[in-house]
């Protein structure tokens, strides 16, 4: 038999097809679009930092943490295109490092993750009771609004239902251009007058230095994850590096702009209306000039950035339980797929959700601000100290093999990064208890801490009882969906789910 | 029940083995199983070779199968592509990725042809046969081969949904699991072709419902039969699990 194409087509069908399926800048900047969730940040974490901290320089926090962030992506970025392996920061920890840092490195990143998806229950929670009852006359406990929103994200995690990625991108740049619009207009509002206090360098070498840090890192959650999309990026090279500076930068900007003119409206109460008011605060200051409609139209972005910010990082724990499942750093069940879903690694998930929920409703504590904002919070930190490792991590890796890397790619600038992040790390958590609104060595002062110095221990012995019972397992630690240790079947193991492992 | 069907119309009964005769699978998953499978059957027979991750075309005579003869024209047309002074071969990863996707070409249109909007178009004609469509056509239908599959109509809200294909049979598309479950019961050796077919089901996560029945232990047994794979097989399916892997990952 003979085909019936008598000519050689000129461009293979595969590499052209192959490339249709990749994302470009555009793409990766909206993947990780939700899990930034600019209108949290700016109506949710700004205006619950100003009620609790009182800290004013929370736009310069944000710009410095932006600027950090943009040196440390030069060596991060030049790793990631080395080491295309979805579960990053642990990746990278596992062949610069070692492996067993690498596997705590991997817990401490799954805790931090949960933070910011759980503090989503309590903001959505706290702000969507009071909006159920304006709306339907019926008073309802924060805790049946986050039940219900759990539900959403269990159902959609059990049955695979993936929100369409055009949903997520409306939702995004609705909720940007919604934060642009609002600022503007309470800019254009009469008598209004910038306020230079927010910007005041000072403020960095202020006492409360490091909360602003830590609430930059809470603003920025997500932007690490650009390079996770290395692998199935159209040109990599470019198009990574492009979505994760132009990202840093476009939200950074967004974010200082926002918060400045928030402090700057406010005025003198500024403290006092972010206590009360909350994330009404950034809607009832724009409504003076565009009416009462901003106010519930911004409630409604608001939820509905909560939910797409809840449904990101339900994922993202999903899948980077299922990676770590693949390789049997955590158990094999986690690494398999039903119906080519990680079903396990999310009902996991979707289990702990359902248990702080209950934990905080029954305990009767407040979820604004001891859920979300110490949630967000905590998972800010856990950020800045994955950043710290992975910085470390750069450094170490070229150290070993400069390969064709420029001096300022692979040494200079994660340099600087390093050692500036390590003294941001130090004031950090000698600020904690300012920027958590306790006294300090009470509370989260000390539980945020621990929790991650366990995890981080726990994961260091496991890795170690690896290599020592499942050398096989230990060798493929962080080498992803080609490691041995992930291999399917028999040549050299045993094949256990959607995964190998020879 | 024909029990020499090809592997990958084996896969694709037993992911559509469900009461409405739709994918267990997500489409994703289903055109990784069909992809590996149709590789599977062409390193089988010796129409390409796989070595460290690369495919190499071997020149064998040309198969009678219409599918298997469709992907080796392509992989031929391919082949005259690559860069004079790169490797020989092609990756194998993105061979399975490119025939797990959607269109034509791909694994699933080879085997059940191309539905086009409401109409039902088998594959493209190549000579006087159809090429495409392998579990319709059978080759030539006949009585002695009668379609595994046959088009239906998703029923929808807004009134008449999308087309599929279903088992012709739904009883028939449980007995290539059924085959391997019993065996392993028996405590019998599986063949090469059902040990590649179940490895395909764990690799795509089709287990959960083709080996439910299996107790732990005959799991376990089967995990120990699976290292007796041929070698060049369980490559395959390693890299199938490599794709896989990556499309969770991803989404």
């Amino acid at each position: 038999m003979q085909s019936t194409s008598s000519t050689i087509p000129r461009e293979s069908r595969l590499s052209t097809a192959l490339a249709e399926d990749r994302i470009g800048a555009f793409g990766i900047g909206l993947s990780i679009g939700s899990s930034v969730a600019p209108l949290t940040v700016v109506a949710g974490v700004v205006t619950t930092a100003l009620a609790v901290t009182r800290e004013p320089g929370i736009s310069i926090g944000i710009l410095a943490v932006g600027v950090l962030l943009l040196v440390f992506a030069v060596g991060y970025l030049a790793m990631a295109r080395r080491i295309t392996n979805a579960g990053a920061f642990y990746a990278y920890v596992a062949q610069s490092i070692g492996k067993p840092l690498a596997v705590g490195v991997a817990w401490v990143a799954l805790l931090t993750y949960n933070a910011f998806q759980l503090a989503s229950y309590g903001g959505i929670g706290a702000i969507g009771a009071p909006l159920f009852s304006d709306w339907f006359g019926t008073s309802v406990p924060w805790w049946t609004i986050a039940l219900i929103c759990w539900l959403i994200v269990a159902g959609l995690g059990i049955f695979d239902i993936g929100v369409s990625e055009k949903v997520l991108a409306v939702l995004v740049i609705a909720e940007t251009v919604l934060v642009l619009l609002y600022s503007i207009a309470i800019v254009t509002t009469p008598g209004f007058h910038f306020s230079a206090t927010p910007l005041a360098i000072d403020n960095l070498w202020g006492p409360g230095a490091g909360v602003l840090v830590a609430i930059g890192f809470t603003a920025f959650a997500g932007l690490e994850q650009a390079a996770a999309y290395a692998e199935e990026a159209r040109d990599a090279r470019r198009n990574v590096s492009r979505a994760t500076y132009a990202t840093i930068s476009i939200v950074g900007l967004i974010y200082v702009f926002a918060a400045t003119v928030i402090y700057s409206a406010a005025g003198n109460q500024v403290y006092d209306r972010a206590g009360a008011e909350g994330p009404d605060l950034f809607f009832n200051l724009a409504a003076g000039q565009l009416g009462s409609w901003s106010v519930h139209a911004g409630h409604v972005l608001f939820l509905t950035s909560l939910l797409a910010a809840m449904i990101a990082f339900h994922n993202l724990i999903s899948r980077y339980t299922f990676s770590l499942g693949r390789e049997g750093v955590l158990a094999r069940m986690f690494g398999r797929t039903v119906g080519g879903a990680p079903r396990n690694a999310s009902l996991a998930q979707t289990a702990v959700g359902i248990v702080v929920i209950a934990v905080y409703a029954w305990s009767g504590w407040d979820p604004l601000v001891k859920l979300f904002f110490w949630g967000g919070s905590a998972g800010g930190i856990g950020v800045l100290l994955l950043v710290t490792v992975t910085s470390i991590a750069v450094i170490a890796y070229f150290a070993r093999d400069p390969q064709d890397e420029t001096l300022w790619r692979r040494a200079v600038a994660p340099t600087i990064a390093t050692v500036v992040l390590l003294v941001v790390v130090y004031l950090t958590f000698r600020n904690s208890p300012t920027l958590f609104g306790v006294e300090p060595w009470t509370g989260p002062v000390v539980a945020v801490p621990a929790a991650y110095a366990i995890a981080l221990v726990l994961g260091i012995c496991w890795a170690l009882v690896l290599r020592s019972i499942r050398p096989e397992v230990y060798d493929g630690i962080g080498l992803g969906a080609d490691s041995a240790a992930a291999s399917a079947t028999g040549s050299g193991g045993r094949m256990e789910g959607a995964g190998t492992h020879r | 029940m024909d029990t020499s069907l090809p592997l990958a119309d084996e896969f694709w009964l037993s992911a559509h083995n469900r009461p409405d005769g739709y994918s267990l699978l997500k489409d994703r998953a289903l055109g990784i199983g069909l992809g590996t499978a149709l590789l599977a059957e062409l390193l089988w027979v010796d129409h390409i070779r796989l070595s460290d991750g690369l495919l190499f075309l071997t020149g064998a005579p040309w198969p009678a199968d219409d599918a298997l003869f469709e992907l080796l024209v392509l992989m031929y047309e391919e082949e005259q592509l690559l860069p004079r002074h790169g490797p020989a071969g092609q990756k194998v990863i993105d061979w399975i990725s490119f025939l797990a996707g959607d269109g034509p070409d791909r694994a699933r249109s080879l085997l059940e042809g191309t539905l086009q909007g409401g109409r039902y178009a088998p594959g493209r004609e190549i000579g006087s046969s159809y090429a495409g469509g392998r579990i319709i056509h059978r080759g030539r239908l006949s009585r002695r081969n009668p379609p595994l599959a046959i088009p239906h109509q998703r029923r929808s809200l807004l009134g008449r949904g999308a087309w599929v294909h279903v088992p012709a049979h739904i009883n028939d598309a449980g007995w290539p699991s059924a085959r391997i479950t019993t065996t392993l019961q028996r405590g019998e050796p599986l063949d090469a072709h059902h040990l590649t077919l179940a490895a395909l089901y764990i690799v795509t996560g089709l287990d959960r419902d083709t080996l439910n029945p299996l107790t732990s232990g005959e799991r376990a047994m089967l995990q120990d039969q699976l290292i007796y794979l041929p070698a060049v097989l369980g490559e395959l399916i390693d890299h199938a699990g490599s794709v896989m892997s990556k499309q969770v990952m991803t989404g």
